[in-house]
């Protein structure tokens, strides 16, 4: 009998750990270690943080789940990974303190990110003075804020927002792009849009950017920047924006921020959501003499290798390689450990980096959230059921960025009836230009805005939940 | 309706940062964006294309 052991409860984690059972069945064990009892539908916290929709609707029990699908639930926080070979352990730590040693045979860590508010003095919504949406109860939070700010407004008091990212390495652009349209979409419907200034802040080297190094596509017969079409959004409806910006620091009221030639600004607020950096979870590893082996288990920023190409993060943009990304997603040293979700290391960012005067880093992070977690959780569960059941010594299924499309949907309102959406293919993610002249395949590569478009991501929230609670026909529901 | 659109073609600043890439939806556009039984046939438009994509697979045998 195997077990496997899946650290998180997201995208990566639930789907691998969902097909893991199914295909495995009763004669191995699937154990799930998370601190979070519900699974979060991320993609529509933007909808609860304008008040458009219930929190109650993002999210379900997971425990419910587990035991229907016969997955053990651990409900506590993976501490420490002691991957040694005959004494090979997660130690998990629970709410009322105490711990246990659970062993694995096979380890998929797929916890997600650590939301590293603290990189930017004064960012975020617990010690700090804006809002977010990454999780429910931040996303909570900033609706109440966002409300108040609208009463303020029907009261005749003129507002500022500024939506965006809140660090020069931030990630989930398209996130806070979602927001903002989002926001103001809402600010229309309740009848006090002119009373509110809305400003953009991002780190992208352009809008549309998004992290993944923008897109072109073709559209009434040319080839078009994504560029084009998110300014355009921008100019409708009177947004501001700055780009290729560093968040220094946020006051009560105002931020700091510094751009890529090294102008330095300020912008004052009423009412701020910027997305936070990410980090990895602080999890130690242990090696079977004690010693602390994190460095080589991690990279700085505490997200774990895996099989991809981290020399190349040192050489210029231009020597960037497809074969820098992983394929496997399982580490060098300890290969019964995956890394799946956000909790992988990529080699380096997508879109080119580039620095300030003074050397501060302004490079978006590599999205890889929503599809490609569920895809790469997929794929590793699929490697893990080889390994098991027909005793493959190396991993039988890949998945890289450089090869696999995925569909993003940005709202920009919700509304079954006037609401809109940005819907947009890309394959593959990470862009190749030694296959495709403009990075990505045009067949495959689209892109569009309308009501449509709303009606796609409104499909798709219910269509994942359900996929995520393993109901009726789940694994047919596409990653 | 207050055309959204032009009135902010009216806010078109030559020489500015925006003027330098500028696209802005016509009144058309904005239009046909919310009309239902144009959206609808995009809805199955999107769909398919998001078959295309989705049928591309991933999750391949490393033999591939």
């Amino acid at each position: 009998m195997a077990r496997i052991v899946v650290l998180g409860t997201g995208f990566a984690g639930n789907t691998a750990a969902l097909n893991l059972k199914k295909y495995l069945g009763d004669r191995h064990e699937v154990i799930v270690v998370s601190p979070r009892k519900n699974f979060s539908y991320v993609p529509s916290l933007v909808w609860v943080g304008v008040g458009s929709m219930q929190p109650e609707k993002t999210g379900f029990d997971l425990e419910p789940v587990y035991k229907k699908h016969g997955i053990i639930f651990k409900n506590g926080a993976a501490e420490e990974i002691h991957p040694d070979s005959g004494d090979q352990y997660v130690a998990v730590k629970y709410s009322d303190g105490k711990t246990e040693h659970i062993k694995y045979d096979y380890l998929i860590n797929a916890t997600g990110p650590k939301l590293n508010y603290a990189a930017t003095p004064g960012l975020g919504p617990d010690a700090g003075y804006s809002d977010s949406i990454c999780t429910l109860p931040h996303a909570i939070k900033t609706r109440d804020n966002y409300l108040k700010a609208v009463e303020k407004m029907r009261q005749g008091k003129r507002q500022k927002f500024i939506v965006g990212t809140g660090h020069g390495t931030a990630t989930c652009q398209g996130a806070a792009f979602e927001y903002i349209h989002n926001l103001e979409f809402d600010l229309n419907r309740r009848g006090v849009r002119n009373m509110a200034d809305i400003t953009w802040i991002s780190n992208e080297p352009a809008l549309g950017d998004f992290g993944v190094g923008g897109v072109i596509v073709k559209k009434s017969g040319n080839f078009v920047s994504g560029k084009l079409f998110a300014e355009s959004t921008f100019l409708e409806k009177g947004i501001k924006w700055v780009e290729r910006a560093h968040v220094r620091k946020v006051e009560e009221g105002s931020l700091d921020y510094v751009n890529i030639e090294g102008e330095e600004g300020k912008l004052d607020f009423d009412f701020a959501m910027l997305i936070p950096p990410f980090a990895g979870i602080p999890i130690a590893y242990i090696d079977k003499d004690g010693n602390d082996i994190k460095a080589q288990m991690c990279v700085p920023s505490g997200f774990m290798k895996v099989d991809a190409d981290y020399a190349s993060a040192a050489k210029p943009f231009e020597e960037w390689k497809n074969s820098d990304w992983p394929r496997k997603y399982n580490n060098p040293i300890y290969k019964n450990i995956f890394a799946a979700g956000i909790a992988f290391a990529p080699p380096h960012p997508i879109s080119k980096p580039f620095k300030a005067p003074d050397g501060t880093l302004i490079a978006p992070s590599p999205p890889r959230t929503g599809m490609a977690s569920g895809i790469i959780g997929h794929t590793v569960a699929l490697s893990i059921i080889d390994m098991v059941k027909n005793g493959a010594e190396e991993p039988t299924h890949q998945a890289s960025m450089t090869e696999f499309g995925a569909i993003c949907i940005t709202s920009m309102g919700k509304s079954m009836t006037h609401g809109s959406a940005a819907l947009l293919t890309m394959d593959p993610v990470v862009p190749n230009y030694e296959k495709y002249k403009f990075g990505r395949n045009l067949n495959y590569t689209f892109g569009d805005i309308g009501l449509a478009g709303h009606w796609v991501k409104y499909m798709l929230h219910y269509l994942f939940i359900w996929k995520m609670k393993g109901k009726f026909m789940w694994h047919f529901i596409p990653d | 309706m207050e055309n959204k659109a032009e009135k902010d073609l009216t806010e078109y600043v030559p020489y500015s940062k925006e003027a330098r890439s500028f696209m802005s939806p016509t009144k058309y556009t904005v239009f046909i964006r919310t009309f239902i039984p144009w959206q609808l046939i995009k809805f199955a438009y999107y769909n398919l294309k998001m078959l295309m994509v989705l049928s591309k697979g991933h999750g391949r045998f490393m033999d591939d």
